[in-house]
């Protein structure tokens, strides 16, 4: 059987499809149209979580800003909260836009190329989202510790606050090696682990899918 | 002035439908190209259907419909696939035999149409789009359109195509 045998094949497909579609069709067309359950549709509902969290950490740190622009520890922490919160929404509204943008009338090879651009940079912005909560959360705490009971940790319990940077400091550290890691060995135990755990694997994908439309794009 | 609003979308949508019900075809050997199970078939198909409501608006009367919606129905089905094989990666279902290629009374063309799926099982997303516009006998021209790569390029890979197909079929 080569190519042209099986356009006879198709053919009969065809009338089959023809018999059968009549009834699928109905049932198409009584099913809701504006229901899209792709993956994008759901990183377009993702994103639009990330950004209303991200407005209200922006709230909360410009309000903690407001309420301790004595306090240089505290006001440092307010603005970490507020930057973060910042970056959240830029972040989310960008990729907005990019999702936006994905036209599926477009050239097959374009919007599928489009759709591994778009999905490699949300991985990594998720990596890179991520990787401030080995800080943000002490700062966070030392705010609501500040805000609900009445205590200044930096001022009560330096030590603790000061191991939790450190400790805080290392996991990022961790956190980044283990990343350029799971690039340059990714059968390694931590760049196997990075893989499962983090999303490497879905950058590596996305890297690969969008090799397939180079080398498909290539006539030679 | 609203009942004139409802009747311009209703009109719009009218013209959608009849659209789709003339090149329903497309949609359904699409589906049926990606997916083999009858359940999946089925909700890829409505969620092509769904993108080409979604992007009915901006769809230009000057190009042609078929044209544009095979763009749109091989972008959502490789998207699904994408899905599918990400969902599936450490679980791949038993194959089953496509419901279209079922027994139906003509034995040749049964296994005719279960060798069809087998070759095109084997391919890849876009080199089952390739075969799909090929066996529909689209032109070379349209085929570089919907693809967006070149007249060239599309003579070269359906050489290759058929190529592969033919070694296959040898073993």
């Amino acid at each position: 059987m080569e190519l042209d045998d099986l356009k006879s094949a198709w053919q009969t497909l065809d009338r089959r499809i023809e018999r059968q579609s009549r009834l699928q069709f109905q049932l198409l067309r009584e099913r809701h149209l504006d229901t899209v359950r792709s993956r994008l549709r759901r990183l377009f509902w993702g994103k639009i979580v990330t950004i209303l969290f991200g407005d209200a950490l922006l709230y909360l740190g410009i309000m903690a800003s407001i309420g301790y622009r004595d306090t240089p520890h505290l006001l440092a922490c307010s603005l970490f909260l507020l930057a973060y919160g910042a970056c959240l929404i830029v972040l989310g509204g960008v990729a907005l836009v990019r999702i936006d943008r994905v036209d599926y009338s477009a050239p097959v090879l374009d919007i599928q190329r489009r759709i591994a651009h778009l999905e490699r940079k949300e991985i990594v912005s998720g990596i890179c989202i991520g990787l401030p909560w080995w800080l943000l959360w002490l700062a966070i705490f030392l705010l609501e510790m500040k805000s609900w009971a009445g205590i200044d940790l930096w001022l009560s319990a330096p030590a603790f606050v000061l191991a939790s940077i450190a400790a805080g400091i290392a996991g990022l550290a961790i956190s980044i090696w283990a990343f350029r890691r799971s690039h340059t060995a990714p059968q390694s135990r931590v760049g196997r682990w990075f893989e499962r755990r983090i999303g490497a694997q879905g950058l590596r994908e996305a890297r690969r899918r969008l090799e397939e439309v180079r080398s498909f794009e290539q006539a030679d | 002035m609203r009942c004139a609003t409802l009747t311009a979308e209703q009109a719009h949508q009218q013209q959608f439908e009849e659209l789709l019900e003339r090149h329903r075809g497309i949609v359904f050997k699409v589906a049926g190209t990606y997916c083999r199970d009858p359940h999946e078939r089925d909700d890829l198909a409505q969620d092509i259907a769904a993108q080409l409501w979604r992007a009915f608006s901006g769809f230009d009367d000057q190009r042609a419909f078929s044209t544009w919606m095979y763009r749109i129905a091989l972008n959502t089905a490789i998207s699904h696939l994408r899905d599918r094989t990400r969902r599936e990666r450490h679980h791949e279902p038993l194959q089953e035999w496509h419901d279209l290629a079922a027994e139906s009374g003509n034995p040749e063309d049964d296994a005719r149409l279960r060798d069809l799926y087998r070759c095109i099982d084997r391919l890849d997303a876009f080199d089952r789009a390739l075969l799909v516009l090929y066996l529909d006998e689209r032109g070379q021209r349209d085929i570089a359109e919907i693809l967006g790569i070149s007249e060239t390029n599309v003579a070269t890979r359906i050489g290759r195509l058929k190529q592969r197909l033919r070694k296959e079929m040898e073993r």
